[in-house]
């Protein structure tokens, strides 16, 4: 399994149209995004964990494994964010350590805690996306649920194919470049210099694929009618829209019982 | 008489408006016929099959001239989506024909454009992916498929539309023998209701099936146009000329007609010419085999010289993944010609970048790169200067703006003084007949002329040891044999090369010693004359003996008149 790739298997999640899972993943990072207390915050993550378990049925522990080296820029973001946090604009700060002219308070630690849990969130509901949405599947369901032009829907799934071949070939022109003793300095400067002579190959072919697979894609009859049929059958279900009532009913259960007993704050000024 | 599926008459197309891409083109296409199309590599062919489909010029800007009558009907005047419904195309490139990232998907793609219910699509698309034998990987990535069943979904994928008239360019061009194999059955298989156009240059396997040719000539005028046999007869001058592959089976026989040593008809293929030689008994016909065979099978038997490469127990992998390569133990001695084959994805590429030192290596695997005095290096940048390696895509080693300072590159790097660096460069640019092209971009010569430069600019360098991935690939039969006879003269200064290739009609002719790789491992390391005897191994690692030598040892061995 790779780390931010798509996973191939059936489960719930697996199941659910692509456009609706996006639309709803996207609402549920936006709300996320003015909760203000790191314990609603970690209900998100925790709902997002949960249904990577049991409806997507990942490894969930793999999956923490693999993001161990982003812990370290988690870390970083939340003692930024701690530092950051401008104690003077609390009414009443609790202070809690004092470095120099450095005040940090309870709000603050709360603060950092938040955005380092959004950041978490945000990644856990990617991974959720990513790693059970069919690529396929996901630019079909653009074009017929949300009205993607099929000239980029599929000129972008074609491109999709062509970026580990991009890959390859960079390492391909480094090694040739390599062994006929060009520079290999490893200076900024130098490095822009390569790039520049790199991306001319790099360019010329995949100008070259495009146009070929623009053209095998015409021949192939590419919109030469309007109305394309699909073999897949992508659309909006039943089971969809049961599973988007039951996941807002979840989120909107959790903020009730957690504004119920004052946790949860709203917005930026909430911490004053 | 039937009345013809396309008829050209004096048809011409141009790009700019002034300078002719082809000219001069008349033929009568008839239904179910197979058409070959035939021509010096830059010589219009795949822009004459583009305008079949109409993609010239209703994509792709073009001038036509004269008439190009699809069914009565002019095809300028016709719509895409008419025309997508008469003519299929397959591409050369397995890689940049795809818009889809699955096999049924792919191959259902042209029946969705043509906006036809889901159970039909579904029901057209398997009964395609049966028919190229690969209905069990229909959910399969199109990524993981080898180049051969690659073309076999593309070949699928137009199978599916149901379109009468197929055109296949250069279907075989960048597959390995066995895709080659796959591809040229599945053409042959072809129902006769379909009308075939291809154009090819590998055509050993299936020169046979053709019905006619249409030669052009290397500016896009027709030389020719007529039955396949009387057009090899007639013009196998002009063939030769022009640098077009003749199939080894029909050239040898027509070089003994040329010494009145007369077969009946014109065999094509290896059956044919097996009859052939049973029914005119002429024991000339052996003798002359034999010396072509001979000419074709390079003797191995040359004294053990001091090594060059040794590789010891060579095992790897890329990030702990499966093992690519396992286990392998071989030396290249000094001034040997070393054919490294196997098919795509066997670890070829692999086992000769780490011959150059560009990947680590971990214990015990162990490649040792001898210097003349006998010395040992194994670091990479004191092997680069010692060994030169020229990869697959020319593209992907040029480095400098223009051709004169691509030649010299090497060589300036290597501190070279100004006039050694300019006579040696004006010398490689005049063996290559590159002269007038001295000051154009590496990127602005033609396909052919690439390959040459990226070959020249190591060869320049005067290294004693060369690798080199597929050198020959996608070049016609002129500039291979060009680019085969400069290696060979390398050789012959005591210079060891290493080449990969699919083409065995260059192992046999060139190379004293084969290694075969099969899954990772070195199934074969012997003189290549040894190799025709292994026919297990020849069809396990996609390999293929060229059609002649098979003939030899099929009825020359045992010949009794």
């Amino acid at each position: 399994m790779q780390f931010f790739d798509y996973v191939e298997k059936d489960s719930v999640l697996h199941r659910i149209n692509p456009s609706l899972k996006l639309l709803l993943i996207m609402a549920l990072m936006f709300t996320v995004t003015f909760v203000y207390d790191p314990y609603t915050t970690f209900g998100f993550a925790l709902l997002g964990m949960l249904q990577l378990t049991v409806l997507a049925r990942l490894p969930v522990l793999k999956i923490f494994k693999m993001m161990l080296p982003l812990t370290l820029m988690l870390a970083a973001i939340t003692i930024t964010s701690i530092i950051a946090f401008d104690v003077s604009l609390e009414q009443d700060p609790v202070v809690v350590l004092t470095i120099g002219n450095f005040l940090i308070s309870w709000a603050s630690i709360m603060f950092g805690l938040t955005i380092g849990l959004r950041i978490f969130c945000f990644l856990i509901y990617s991974i959720m996306f990513v790693a059970t949405t069919d690529p396929t599947d996901f630019i079909l369901s653009l074009i017929l649920q949300l009205r993607l032009s099929p000239k980029i829907g599929f000129g972008t799934l074609a491109g999709y194919r062509f970026v580990p071949l991009l890959g390859a070939e960079y390492q391909n022109i480094h090694q040739a470049h390599m062994i006929r003793g060009s520079e290999q300095r490893q200076g900024p400067l130098q490095r822009i210099k390569r790039l520049k002579r790199y991306s001319v190959p790099l360019l010329v072919g995949a100008i070259r694929k495009a146009q070929r697979v623009a053209i095998a894609m015409d021949s192939k009859g590419f919109l030469a009618y309007r109305d394309r049929t699909y073999l897949r059958d992508v659309r909006i279900k039943r089971s969809d829209i049961f599973y988007l009532v039951i996941i807002l009913l979840t989120y909107l259960l959790l903020l009730a019982i957690l504004t119920h007993y004052g946790i949860t704050l709203w917005g930026y000024r909430s911490l004053r | 008489m039937r009345d013809p599926v396309i008829s050209i008459r004096d048809f011409s197309l141009s790009y700019d408006g002034k300078h002719k891409v082809l000219e001069g083109i008349n033929a009568d296409i008839l239904p179910s016929e197979r058409l070959l199309v035939l021509g010096p590599s830059g010589c219009g062919k795949s822009s004459l099959m583009l305008c079949f489909n109409g993609i010239i010029p209703n994509l792709i800007d073009g001038r036509l001239g004269g008439n190009l009558l699809l069914r009565g009907k002019d095809i300028c005047s016709m719509q895409v989506n008419e025309l997508t419904r008469e003519v299929g195309i397959v591409f050369q490139d397995p890689e940049s024909q795809f818009s889809m990232l699955k096999v049924l998907d792919e191959v259902a793609f042209g029946l969705e454009n043509l906006a036809k219910p889901r159970d039909e699509i579904l029901a057209g698309s398997t009964d395609a992916l049966k028919n190229v034998g690969l209905i069990g990987h229909a959910d399969e990535l199109l990524s993981r498929l080898s180049g051969g069943m690659k073309q076999r979904v593309a070949i699928a994928s137009i199978l599916a539309m149901d379109q009468n008239i197929l055109v296949f360019d250069e279907p075989t061009s960048n597959l390995d023998p066995e895709g080659t194999r796959q591809v040229a059955g599945i053409i042959r298989g072809m129902p006769r209701s379909k009308t075939l156009i291809v154009i090819e240059h590998k055509l050993d396997q299936f020169i046979d099936i053709f019905d006619k040719i249409l030669l052009l000539s290397g500016k896009g005028s027709m030389i020719a146009y007529g039955p396949t046999r009387e057009i090899l007869k007639k013009y196998l001058k002009q063939f030769k000329d022009m640098g077009i592959w003749i199939p080894q089976i029909p050239r040898f026989f027509l070089r003994l007609k040329e010494d009145n040593i007369g077969t009946d008809s014109l065999p094509l293929n290896l059956d044919q010419a097996r009859e052939s030689i049973k029914r005119s008994k002429e024991a000339r016909i052996i003798e002359a085999l034999d010396s072509q065979v001979q000419k074709r099978i390079k003797d191995g038997s040359r004294p053990k010289n001091a090594p060059a490469v040794k590789v010891k127990d060579l095992s790897f992998s890329f990030n702990a993944g499966e093992p690519v390569l396992e286990d392998i133990t071989f030396t290249v001695g000094k001034g040997d010609f070393v054919g490294l084959v196997g098919p795509n994805g066997s670890g070829k590429t692999t086992l000769a970048k780490l011959m150059i030192g560009l990947y680590g290596l971990k214990p015990p695997s162990e490649i040792d790169f001898f210097l003349p005095d006998g010395k040992i290096i194994r670091e990479r940048d004191k092997i680069s200067k010692k060994c030169g390696y020229v990869f697959q895509n020319p593209e992907h080693q040029f480095i400098e703006e223009n051709v004169f300072d691509e030649l010299a590159y090497g060589l300036k790097i290597a501190k070279y003084g100004q006039d050694a660096i300019k006579s040696k460069t004006w010398d490689m640019l005049g063996l290559l007949g590159l002269k007038g092209l001295s000051a154009s971009s590496p990127f602005n010569l033609s396909q052919g002329q690439k390959r040459k430069l990226s070959v020249a600019s190591i060869l320049i360098m005067d290294h004693d040891l060369l690798i080199l991935d597929e050198p020959t690939f996608g070049l016609d039969f002129a500039a291979t044999t060009m680019l085969m006879e400069l290696l060979s003269d390398y050789n012959r200064k005591g210079k060891t090369i290493i080449i990969i290739t699919h083409d065995m009609n260059i192992i046999f002719k060139y190379t004293s010693r084969v290694l075969v790789l099969y899954k990772g491992r070195l199934a074969f390391d012997r003189p290549t004359s040894q190799l025709i005897d292994h026919t297990q191994l020849i069809s396990k690692a996609s390999l293929e003996v060229p059609p002649l030598i098979k003939l030899f040892k099929e009825v020359g061995e045992h010949a009794v008149f």
